[in-house]
Parts: C-alpha cells; structure tokens; sequence
C-alpha cells in the first residue's frame, strides 16, 4: 500500500489537504454529536484539541497551502481551469509567432530557439516551484515547457528535411514523466503517459517498424503497455505522490479494456493469423473475465478507480452485446427498454450486497 | 523524489533529441550524395504563403491524385504488396477481404520516383488535360531494400530512391458507361513520402520568396523582364525556377541551388 497513516507527518500538498479536509470534517461532525448530546468534551479538552488544529493548519497552509474553507477549494479549482486554459493560449501564441518569423532567422537561430525554449521554461519552473507552494504557476509554465519541446521537434525535423519519426513520441513521454515527478504534477505524468501509449499504437507488427500510419491498426499492441502500465505502482512506491498511482491504474485499465472492445468487434486487427470470428469470440471473454476480476480486484483494495473503469467496462461489453443479439430485430423502444431493466437488475443486484456489507461491514 | 536528477533528465532529453536530429541529417549530406536531379516548379511545387507565414517552402510532387483515378493497379499489384510483406493471402474477392486489408497496418518503405520516364509519358497519354504543367516525376517501384531498387535503377540523375509509407487496398474500377463496379482487385496505395515538404535554407530562396509572395523579383534574381527586376511589375511573368536536389544515405533530400529556369 502506498498510502501514508493518517497520523504521520504530511510530505506532499495531497497529503496535506487530505489532513486539511479530514480535521474540517471531524469539527462539523463534532459539533453534531455535541448538538445531539452524545458527547460533551470538557473545556480543557475543547481548548486543547482547537488549539493543536489551528496550530496544525496554519502548519499547513505555509509548508503546502491548502484550501481551508469551501470557498478556497472553489478558487482553486478555478485557478487550475485557468492554468490549463493559459497554457493552451500561450503555447498556441509560441506557435503562430514562431511560424510568422521562422523564415526569417538563420538556421542556426532556429534550432537554438527549438533547444532553448523548453529549457528556458523549465528554468522558470523551477524558480516559479520556489516562490509558490500551489504550483499552479509551475504547472502551467510546464505545460508550456511540453508544448515548446513537442511542437520544436517536428519544427527541426522540417528544418533539417529529415523524416520525423515516431520515436519522438518516446523522447515527449520521458520529458513530461521526468518534470511531472520532478513537480508533482500529475497533468504532466498524465501526458507522459498518453504519449507512451501513442508510440506503442504506432507499432506496425512484431518485427516491423513503428509507423505514424500504423497507429491503432493494432490494437494489441497497447496490450504490453497497459500491462506494464499497471505494474507501475505495484512495483514503486509513491508515498510522497499519492495522486500519481490511480492515474497509472485508470490509463493502464483504459489500454487494457478499449483495445479488447475493438478486437471484439474486429477480428481482423489482430495480429493472430486465426478466423476473425475465432478472435472475436475470444476477446469478448475475455473482456467479460477481465472486466469482472478487475471489479472484484477494486472492491477487495478498496481502489475506487479500479472499481469504476471496470465496472464501466463490463457494462459497457455488456450492452455491445446486447445490441449484438438484438437491435436487429427488436423495435428501438424495446431495445432501450430491456437495457434498462439490465441496468436496474444490477443496481437491485449491487444494493443486495451493499446491505449484506452493510450487516457485515467486517 | 528528488529533483535535480529528474531535471537533469529532462534536460538531457530537450537537449538529446534535437540533437540527434541534426546529427542524422549531417550524417544524409555528407559523403556521395546518392542521387541529384534537376527538378523544376512542376515536380517541386512553392507552397501558398499564408498570412502567418513569409517565406517559400517547396512540396515535392509526384502525381499523387493520380492513384486515385488509375483503373488498373499497374506496377503496385498483389503481387508487389506481398514483396513488400503485406499479408496477402486472402482473395480480393473475398466478402471479408476489404475489412482484411483496411485494418493491415501501412508500411515504410523504398519508392523509386523517375523524372520524365516512360510512367510520365503513359499519364500523359491516358490524361492529356493539363499536360504541361504536371510534374514529371512518378512512382514507378518500390522495395524493402534500398540497395536492391537502386540496382533496379541505376540512373541516379533520373531516378530517386526515397523512403514512402505505402498500403494495401481492395479496390473496384467503376465503369460509368454500365454504371457497374469491376470485381474488386487488390492494389497498393502510396500515402505519403516521409519527406515531402522541403525547407529552402535562407540564403538561396530569395527567388522562390519572391515568386511564392507574389512580388517583384528582387534584383540579380534572374528576371526576364526589366519591370520585374525593377519592381513595378507583379510576378506574373517571372520566369520558372530549376532546383538542384540531393539525397543522401538516408534518402532525405535537400536543396542545393535555385536557378532560373531557362
């Protein structure tokens, strides 16, 4: 397990405003069992316990500036809308005054431009990183830092007439993966990690080259990587980045399940030289199995992300089915309808065991 | 984790990759080139200025729309596909084939482009409309050894070897006289050259500056008109340019001259 014990120092702001939030709900539910005359604390003990929580937040909010108040966590949830609203501004602004004036500079002012940009950025980061404790500054000079190196390769590709290869998608993953454990940020991690599924899409056939083309033309070739994905967490740790392993968990699950569905329906993007209805078959049940031990996995590990994007799957396996066996006869109304009552037999279904937990929480 | 070895490798990376970028392309112009032509406007096409952009790049066009409106497969049959390792093993006329084949991932291979050969002359005769002003240059074979295509054709003034991404297709003529469909064939389907556009280093493109933004031609440019020259009038009747291009090892081309063309 890689989460800290709730009494143990905080070493990351998740961790912090985890402790934030759960001191917040522990003074209103006190205030409601002392309004139920349940529990009465005696005056040294009120005094005590307020004095170590004000004592403690205040702790928090300068080491890691947490959101005290419902109000905070609305600014900034509005402050990483605006981050990520900035970023794609700017980075659109590099691009297009980079494109005006291109022509215009010499060869070796290019390519300085296109190595020194994401440098530059990430200096700023790092300065940004030590003057502010939310990192949204950082986060957004980030961004721009990724944007800057991805959009700059092709750019030197073109400038050189050199054939730009997929392998750039390689070299974008490891730069936004380092910055985003470097900071913190999981935006970054999550780009990283879309750009390593890219590459791997790109994959043209066991022995072939990986091909810009090629990508999604097989789709078992996100397989290894979702796998491997998902191995990530199990194998490090991230106790100083708790928010970073369900976000390994949910891409490596979401490379796994997408790619089944595909091959489910089409047999003929596989690499296996069978029937394609052979394939077909194979994947569907395997995608129900899949589905289903993911669900139960989730459940046992209390990993809400897991629980989610396989329940999603099954249910989503579940009802392509369904239009396999019956849109083609059964009127449209009939057809909803019977996914419907589908839908309400599994909540009837998952609130049976939600009692017998509920009984039995053991 | 601690942050200096992770900026260090992002640093290495940012740093590394253009690198390696423009040590491949030192690498393609250095030694033999291992072709050079002469190709005009028709074959090298100035892409359309746009309001962002004020210089010339060139496009390098080899009678791509062309494939889609040739009947026959021609040189590019199933018979080359599987050559080029293409899974061809099912029939075109199978119900299943056209899935079979769409989902077969495109390839990188070596396509052979000859200026003004016999596959220049044939599309001048099955589409005369707009003879004069389609460029030369045409796929004419293609091989997953470099080496052995060039051994194909040896000519390295008239033939360039290049590295395209081709794939298969179950294709149909259409007959508009019966207004039937042919049993489908299969054929292959060049989709793009890995380098197509072709950036023109500053110091040689103020001809193709001129020409691409419409203006007068600058001085010395090569102007047949003295009003050109002295800029009163517009490009109009600035004369065609001739490119000197070269690839090297890997197949990558470059520009090494603008000149009028005579």
């Amino acid at each position: 397990m890689t989460e800290s014990s709730p009494g143990a120092p905080a070493t990351s702001r998740e961790e912090a405003q985890q402790r934030a939030d759960r001191i917040g709900a522990f003074r209103e539910e006190l205030a409601a069992v002392e309004g139920e005359g349940v529990l009465l604390l005696t005056k040294e003990q009120r005094v005590a316990l307020e004095r170590h929580h004000t004592a403690l937040l205040e702790q928090l909010a300068r080491a890691f500036d947490v959101d005290r108040t419902a109000r905070q966590k609305r600014l900034s949830a509005g402050m990483k809308v605006a981050t990520l609203l900035g970023a794609l501004a700017l980075a659109a602004a590099l691009y297009t005054f980079l494109y005006r004036f291109w022509g215009g500079m010499p060869v070796a002012l290019q390519a300085g431009v296109v190595v020194a940009a994401p440098l530059f950025l990430v200096a700023g980061m790092e300065l940004a990183a030590r003057r502010e404790k939310t990192l949204y500054v950082t986060l957004l000079l980030g961004l721009l830092a990724g944007a800057s190196f991805a959009i700059g390769l092709p750019v030197l590709a073109g400038l050189f007439n050199t054939a730009f290869p997929p392998a750039a998608l390689l070299a974008w993953a490891a730069f936004c993966g380092a910055l985003a454990y470097a900071y913190g940020l999981r935006l970054l991690l999550v780009a990283a990690i879309l750009f390593g599924l890219g590459f791997a899409g790109t994959l043209a056939g066991p022995t072939h080259l990986c091909i810009w083309e090629a990508f999604g033309h097989r789709p078992e070739a996100f397989l290894p990587a979702g796998a491997l994905l998902l191995s990530v967490p199990a194998l490090a740790t991230h106790r100083a980045l708790p928010g970073f392993p369900p976000a390994w968990r949910t891409l490596g699950l979401l490379s796994l399940f997408l790619p089944i569905l595909i091959l489910g329906r089409a047999g003929s993007a596989s690499f296996l030289r069978l029937a394609p209805g052979t394939i077909e078959a194979v994947y569907q049940l395997l995608g129900f199995v899949l589905a289903a031990l993911a669900v139960w996995l989730g459940v046992r590990s209390a990993r809400p992300e897991v629980t989610n994007v396989s329940g999603g799957a099954f249910v989503a396996y579940l009802y392509v089915k369904f239009y396999d066996w019956w849109w083609a006869f059964l009127p449209r109304w009939v057809f909803f309808l019977l996914l419907g009552l589908v839908a309400v037999a599994l909540l009837l279904l998952l609130r049976r065991f939600h009692s017998h937990s509920r009984r039995s929480p053991a | 984790m601690r942050r200096a070895p992770l900026l260090a490798v992002a640093a290495a990376v940012a740093i590394g990759a253009p690198l390696f970028l423009a040590v491949s392309s030192a690498r393609n112009r250095s030694g033999e080139p291992e072709a050079e032509v002469v190709l005009t406007g028709r074959e090298l096409r100035l892409v359309p200025v746009g309001e962002g952009r004020r210089w010339a790049v060139l496009r390098l066009d080899w009678n791509q729309d062309l494939q889609w409106t040739q009947q026959e497969p021609g040189w590019f049959d199933g018979e080359k596909l599987a050559t080029l390792g293409f899974d061809t093993r099912l029939p075109a006329s199978d119900s299943r084939a056209s899935g079979f084949y769409a989902w077969q991932p495109a390839r990188e291979v070596f396509l052979a482009l000859e200026l003004d050969g016999e596959a220049a002359r044939a599309a001048d005769r099955a589409n005369p409309e707009g003879v004069a002003s389609r460029s030369r240059l045409h796929p004419v074979d293609a091989a997953l050894d470099a080496r052995a295509l060039r051994a194909r054709h040896p000519d390295r003034h008239r033939v360039l070897v290049v590295r395209a991404v081709v794939a298969a297709e179950c294709f149909a003529r259409w007959d508009r006289e019966t207004r039937k469909a042919s049993p489908p064939f299969l054929r292959g389907r060049i989709q793009r050259l890995l380098v197509e556009e072709i950036q023109v280093p500053k110091e040689k493109r103020a001809l193709l500056d001129a020409i691409a933004s419409g203006e007068a031609l600058p001085t010395g440019a090569g102007a047949t008109i003295p009003e050109a020259a002295a800029g009163t009038r517009a490009s109009a009747e600035a004369p065609r340019y001739g490119v000197v291009l070269r690839t090297g090892p890997r197949l990558e081309p470059w520009v090494v001259e603008v000149r009028r063309h005579p």
